[in-house]
């Protein structure tokens, strides 16, 4: 999957030499560059490279959410730093070429496709939690509704009872529909639960966002 | 000489304190004891030079035991420096890692292992630098919460600290000062942790099962994740590798009399920058001088309160306190040792215990004295988790950098009740071994309230089930929330 997305980039910039996939840790994800190079110190340094330019800012007094972009150009290489995900990055080597300037809107929607793949922010994780959460939801609704149909069943079956059928037809009816009744208790239960959950995480969103906003 | 142990004791509580509070550097701040400590001793008791250099390195008499201890702690800081800087163990991580072919239990299980082996080699602090960013990446990548994987391994780097006498700077003391040899200490505290870890790890999987899932997308992603990032030298890997390995094939062959387990681990350290054709003077600077400069700290201070006959004191009322049962002081040195490491830092606590322990066991036989390190080493180990203090605060740091931060809360609580549930199994343990028949009574009561338990929640009536049921996931939650 993250093999196909380097390959197309590549296809769509073929100027693109080498791709390294990393974390800020410094952690390499995939790279196009050969073993024998020292693969952890590149990744060690690339992540450096992105701290000292964040330190600057900082001394600066500049404000930084998060970077866009890094390029460094030289004569025959150049290096270009994107940010993919919270904490992922991707470094494209080019070969530079004359007078060309970098299309890199074209390689926009295999970078978003990489970041889903290889870093899913916390935000996304907690909507991914809430939307695993609201299909249990649903789940449950459909079960308790399926067991209240059950229980106005059962109802019906004692109202239209005949006297002559033996009492204990009748007590095993009764005591079937009251273990139902308890289990619809239970997923009541289950049900606040769920919503609560739901509620709260939706609550922690909320509040990120507007704390993210306040920041801004 | 009252004067003397007051000043002396006040240093040792005074560096304890200055450390617990992160006042001051932990290495200046027991060289600063150590400092006022040399005066006291020259100057008020009288004492040669002599005694402080015995109090540095160990004395004659009793074969040089610091010297020993700070040569193989060195030996090792070499080792795995340059085993770190080849990726080996983060390349062995990932590689089992990618073995739990998408089952939550084998994922969390496989972290576990992974945990216990690393820090059985490393550290505490260096396992927790490597492993906690790795599972975060791991958990990125998997599109996973990675807190109950955190939060096990957080725990679990004090078991496998009890696996090997060279797991952490305590056991390296005790070991080398009790001359317990490495096989010895494997077979008695080793295969120990081993059992509680098995016991650990049901555990954790009995309270995150519910929490634990992993889509099948993220494993496939996981795969193409190359294994061989981490390693800038394959050669270096593969040298580091059979280094460690050797190492380990040495200390079980090798008898301790003929040649210590430190000059061992210096002589294939030295091969080792040897053959790694790294610059020596790079793996010079990665080596912790501040434990060294620290360690040596502690060695005069805690040395002055055994020649000031503080220690003794101290072993002899423990001795008399227990009216000299065996069993009872082994639970004794567990539970007080468990419970003074979860608030201070376990090197200076072993190092006053040591002499202490060697007090109350001086008439016993080697067989039964060595029984009363073992429990000190699990004791000093362990009970770091008692409390999210120390090294752990280090994991919650680690977490928040990046970016998947744990509840300082949820770590206190699941940290708390795991370790008293270690030392738990432990104190069994050594009930079975010095009581029989009470171990075995205790087993089977427990045993028993299991079983019934569990065919009470499967075959029981609806009621109790339910209060069982409900009663079990409000103990899980207890851990999640």
């Amino acid at each position: 999957m993250v093999f196909k997305n380097i390959s197309r980039i590549k296809s769509a910039l073929p100027e693109v030499k080498h791709v390294v996939m990393f974390y800020n840790n410094g952690t390499i994800f995939q790279t196009t560059f050969e073993q024998s190079i020292n693969i952890p110190k590149l990744g060690e340094n690339l992540a450096e490279l992105i701290n000292h330019i964040l330190n600057v800012y900082e001394l600066c007094n500049f404000k930084v959410d998060r970077y866009k972009k890094l390029i460094f150009e030289t004569e025959d290489i150049s290096v270009i730093i994107l940010k993919l995900g919270e904490e992922s990055n991707i470094a494209l080597f080019f070969k530079k070429e004359e007078d060309q300037e970098l299309k890199l809107s074209t390689i926009k929607r295999y970078i978003t496709r990489i970041e889903e793949l290889i870093d899913m922010d916390e935000k996304e994780l907690i909507l991914h939690e809430i939307l695993s959460k609201e299909e249990e939801l649903k789940k449950l609704h459909l079960l308790l509704n399926n067991k209240e149909e059950n229980i106005q069943q059962l109802q019906k079956k004692i109202s239209s009872i005949d006297k002559s059928e033996p009492i204990e037809f009748l007590k095993g009816i009764e005591k079937d529909k009251h273990s139902i009744e308890e289990e619809c208790l239970k997923l009541k239960k289950d049900i606040t639960t769920y919503s609560e959950d739901i509620l709260k995480l939706r609550e922690f969103i909320e509040k990120d966002k507007k704390l993210d906003e306040f920041s801004n | 000489m009252i004067v003397s142990i007051i000043i002396v004791l006040a240093c040792f509580l005074a560096v304890i304190l200055l450390i617990i509070t992160d006042k001051l550097n932990r290495a200046v701040a027991s060289l600063t004891g150590a400092v006022i400590v040399y005066f006291v001793l020259i100057y008020l008791e009288g004492k040669d030079f002599k005694v402080i250099l015995e109090l540095l390195f160990g004395s004659e008499s009793e074969g040089f035991v610091n010297l020993h201890s700070l040569i193989l702690i060195i030996g090792m800081m070499f080792i795995v420096e340059i085993s770190k800087e080849a990726g080996l163990f983060q390349f062995f991580a990932l590689n089992l890692i990618k073995l739990s072919k998408g089952k939550p239990v084998y994922l969390m299980s496989i972290f576990c292992v992974i945990t216990i082996f690393i820090s059985a080699i490393l550290n505490n602090i260096l396992t927790v630098i490597i492993l906690i960013p790795l599972t975060i990446t791991v958990s990125r990548i998997l599109n996973v919460n990675p807190s109950p994987y955190i939060l096990t391994q957080a725990i679990l780097v004090n078991i496998g600290g009890t696996f090997f006498s060279i797991s952490s700077i305590p056991n390296i003391l005790i070991s080398t000062y009790a001359e317990i040899s490495f096989i010895d200490f494997f077979l008695n505290v080793g295969t120990v942790s081993l059992i509680i870890f098995v016991f650990t790890l049901l555990f954790f999987i009995f309270i995150f099962k519910k929490a634990l899932q992993v889509p099948q997308q993220g494993l496939d992603i996981l795969s193409e994740f190359n294994v061989w990032n981490f390693v800038p030298d394959k050669k270096l890997l593969l040298k580091s590798l059979l280094t460690l390995i050797i190492l380990f094939i040495l200390f079980v062959i090798i008898p301790t009399s003929l040649i210590s387990t430190d000059i061992i681990a210096l002589v294939m350290a030295v091969i080792l920058i040897i053959i790694s054709r790294l610059d020596p003077k790079q793996i010079i600077s990665k080596i912790d001088f501040e434990l060294i400069f620290y360690l040596l700290g502690i060695f005069v201070i805690a040395g002055a309160l055994e020649v000031l006959g503080v220690v003794q004191f101290l072993g002899e009322s423990m001795a008399n306190f227990s009216g000299g049962d065996v069993f009872f002081q082994i639970l004794i040195i567990l539970w007080f040792s468990s419970f003074l490491s979860s608030a201070i830092d376990n090197i200076p606590i072993t190092k006053v215990l040591i002499p202490m322990i060697g007090t109350i066991t001086g008439n016993f036989p080697a067989s039964i004295g060595d029984k009363f390190y073992y429990s000190l080493a699990i004791g000093a180990n362990w009970g770091d988790n008692l409390t999210p203090l120390g090294d752990n605060i280090l994991v919650v740091q680690l977490a928040e950098a990046n970016k998947r931060p744990i509840s300082f809360k949820q770590f206190f609580k699941i940290g708390f009740i795991t370790t008293l549930y270690q030392i738990i199994l432990v104190s069994i343990y050594y009930t079975l071994i010095f009581n029989p028949i009470m171990g075995i009574l205790i087993v089977l009561t427990i045993c028993f309230s299991l079983i019934i338990t569990y065919l009470l929640n499967k075959i029981g009536p609806k009621k109790l089930r339910d209060r069982i049921g409900k009663t079990i996931n409000g103990f899980r939650n207890m851990f999640l929330e």
